[in-house]
Formats: C-alpha cells, sequence, structure tokens
C-alpha cells in the first residue's frame, strides 16, 4: 500500500503484517500520547485503543502535537480520534473517553500498552492491572529536558513499581509542570519505536530490566541495567 | 574500594558533574558515600537528595542498579567495584 511504502518495506512483509494485526492500547493523550498515537496511526497499526478524559488546556498546545489551539476547551478524546482519523482512516481508533481507575476492565485482545500517563498514582493503578493480566508495558516519563524509558513484560521484568519505587501521592504533588516541547516527542519516539520492536518480536535490544534516562540538554542518553 | 558514581537530570545541571570515582580504604554505606561525593564535588548535594534522615521524595539511588529503598536504604553498604546511580525520575506525560 503506497501509504506505508516508506517502512513497510524496512521492516518486510511478515513484520509489517504484524504491525498490522496488533492491538495496542494508549494510557493518555497529552504530551506522550500525542506524539505515540500520532506516530502509531501513521506506521499503520491495526487496531488503537486509548484512554483520555481530561480537557485541552491553552499551555497543552506546546507539546500535544495531536491538538491545535482551536480545540481549546474541548474534550481532548474525541479531539483526538478526529485527528487520528484524518491522519490514517485505515487503522481502527478505539476512544475511551474515561480515566484509567482500579475497577477498569482492560480491552480484550490488548497486545500491548504505551504508558502515557503523567502521575505515578495512575501509573501503578495501571501497572496493577497489566501485570495480573499478563500485558507488557512501554513505560516513559517527562519533564523539563528529561525523560525515562523502560520495557515491563511479566514473568520478564518486575512490574512498574518494584522499577521504579517511590512515595505516589508525594511525589505527583511535587511534579513540576515545566516542560520543554522537544524531550516529549524524542521520548515518544523513541517509546513508540520500542513497542514496534515488541510487536514485531524483535526484542533482543528492549529496555527489559534496564532504564534509559536521556537529558536533551547535555545530550546523553543513558542505560542503566537493573 | 572504587566506587564510580553517575548523575543524572536535574542533579546533572545544578552541580555540573555526570560521573566520578570515589576512593576509599574503608568499608562504607549509602549515606557515607554521599558525604564523600560531597566533600570532592565541594558543593551540598545531600540536601538535595536526604530529608529528616530519609531519601527524599523523587530521588532514586541505585547500587548496580538496584534501589536501596528495597535494602538498607541510606544504611546500605556499597561493594567495592560498584556503580552507585543518583536519579531523579520524571512523572509528567
Amino acid at each position: 500500500m503506497e501509504l506505508y511504502s516508506r517502512h513497510s518495506s524496512l521492516l518486510g512483509d511478515l513484520q509489517f503484517d504484524k504491525i498490522q494485526k496488533s492491538s495496542v492500547l494508549v494510557a493518555g493523550a497529552g504530551g506522550l500520547g500525542s506524539t505515540v498515537l500520532n506516530l502509531l496511526a501513521r506506521i499503520g497499526v491495526g487496531k488503537i485503543h486509548f484512554y483520555e478524559y481530561a480537557e485541552l488546556d491553552l499551555p497543552d498546545i506546546n507539546r500535544q502535537i495531536l491538538y491545535t489551539s482551536d480545540d481549546v476547551g474541548n474534550m481532548k478524546c474525541p479531539t483526538a480520534i478526529d485527528a487520528l482519523k484524518k491522519i490514517n482512516p485505515r487503522v481502527e481508533i478505539i476512544g475511551h473517553c474515561e480515566k484509567i481507575t482500579k475497577s477498569t476492565i482492560i480491552p480484550s485482545g490488548i497486545d500491548l500498552v504505551f504508558d502515557c500517563l503523567d502521575n505515578f498514582t495512575s501509573r501503578y493503578i495501571l501497572d496493577d492491572l497489566l501485570y495480573c493480566n499478563k500485558i507488557p508495558m512501554i513505560h516513559a516519563g517527562v519533564s523539563q529536558y528529561f525523560g525515562q524509558l523502560t520495557t515491563i513484560i511479566p514473568n520478564v521484568t518486575k512490574n512498574f513499581h518494584e522499577t521504579i519505587t517511590v512515595d505516589a501521592v508525594k511525589f505527583d504533588a511535587k511534579i513540576t509542570k515545566q516542560i520543554f516541547p522537544p524531550i516529549v516527542t524524542c521520548v515518544a519516539s523513541i517509546q513508540t519505536n520500542e513497542g514496534i520492536k515488541y510487536l514485531t518480536g524483535n526484542k533482543d535490544n528492549l529496555l527489559t530490566s534496564k532504564i534509559l534516562l536521556v537529558d536533551l540538554w547535555s545530550n546523553s542518553f543513558d542505560i542503566i541495567q537493573l | 574500594m572504587s566506587i564510580t558514581v553517575k548523575i543524572f537530570a536535574t542533579l546533572r545541571l545544578k552541580f555540573g558533574i555526570s560521573e566520578l570515582s570515589i576512593e576509599t580504604e574503608q568499608e562504607i554505606n549509602m549515606i557515607q558515600l554521599l558525604e564523600l561525593v560531597e566533600t570532592k564535588i565541594g558543593a551540598e548535594i545531600i540536601p538535595e537528595l536526604i530529608e529528616n534522615d530519609e531519601i527524599m521524595v523523587g530521588t532514586i539511588l541505585l547500587i548496580d542498579g538496584k534501589n536501596v529503598l528495597h535494602a538498607q536504604h541510606l544504611k546500605t553498604i556499597i561493594p567495592d567495584n560498584c556503580v552507585v546511580s543518583i536519579f531523579p525520575p520524571v512523572g509528567g506525560g
């Protein structure tokens, strides 16, 4: 298909077929989620679920690339659905306009989840939901000029809570809202790439039991073996 | 004993240092290591990491990738030839 002609041959038919048959879930359609969703749609992932419950605020525009100033005040979920369908009407987009809670039932058939949430309290809830259902997750977090990524695979790695342990309530109360746009799109791109490697079975170089620390201010990418 | 200390993110930005080597003849624990780091860099890094004798919320201290919160916290003994990583995880999305 011409739409995918710039990357389908690069991946090969077998791997691209896996992508088109994959079903993923993106938790959060804010900064990281905007870029992850955008890329997943352009790459041609077959079925893309996402969760997002918030309205778009004006300061979101600096990094949430699915939205424009015209969308400020609107709910992000239906806005993102429209934007993604315009980007690629061939992929199936399912927006869940709700917050992920302990009682959330993860849709069936999900192969992989992208953690694009903005706080540790919600991340630990998501971690519990996924780990007991044996669904892998690509975690990313960003702040200021810095980002981190790790890949959680049940029965292969520790769960997310054990991998990055903080007092979630106290930590979330201290999260700065200062965020420089390039770190968001950079980390979200790596997160998407990591997910595609998992979905296509290229698991040798995943960030399992490792954490990648990205520092755009000093141009450093460090991997810590956990 | 030789210990490599790596510093990341906002701490690197604030103190202008990414990695240093600490040499000591005695067995030391994490808080003693941080005191040696402070002496070596000539700047007060401990107030950025410790509050009321506890590891501050938003600080992760790893010894060869293992979080000291899963060991003896600031009293965790530092093994020879290990790498200690100090970073504040980031939580935004």
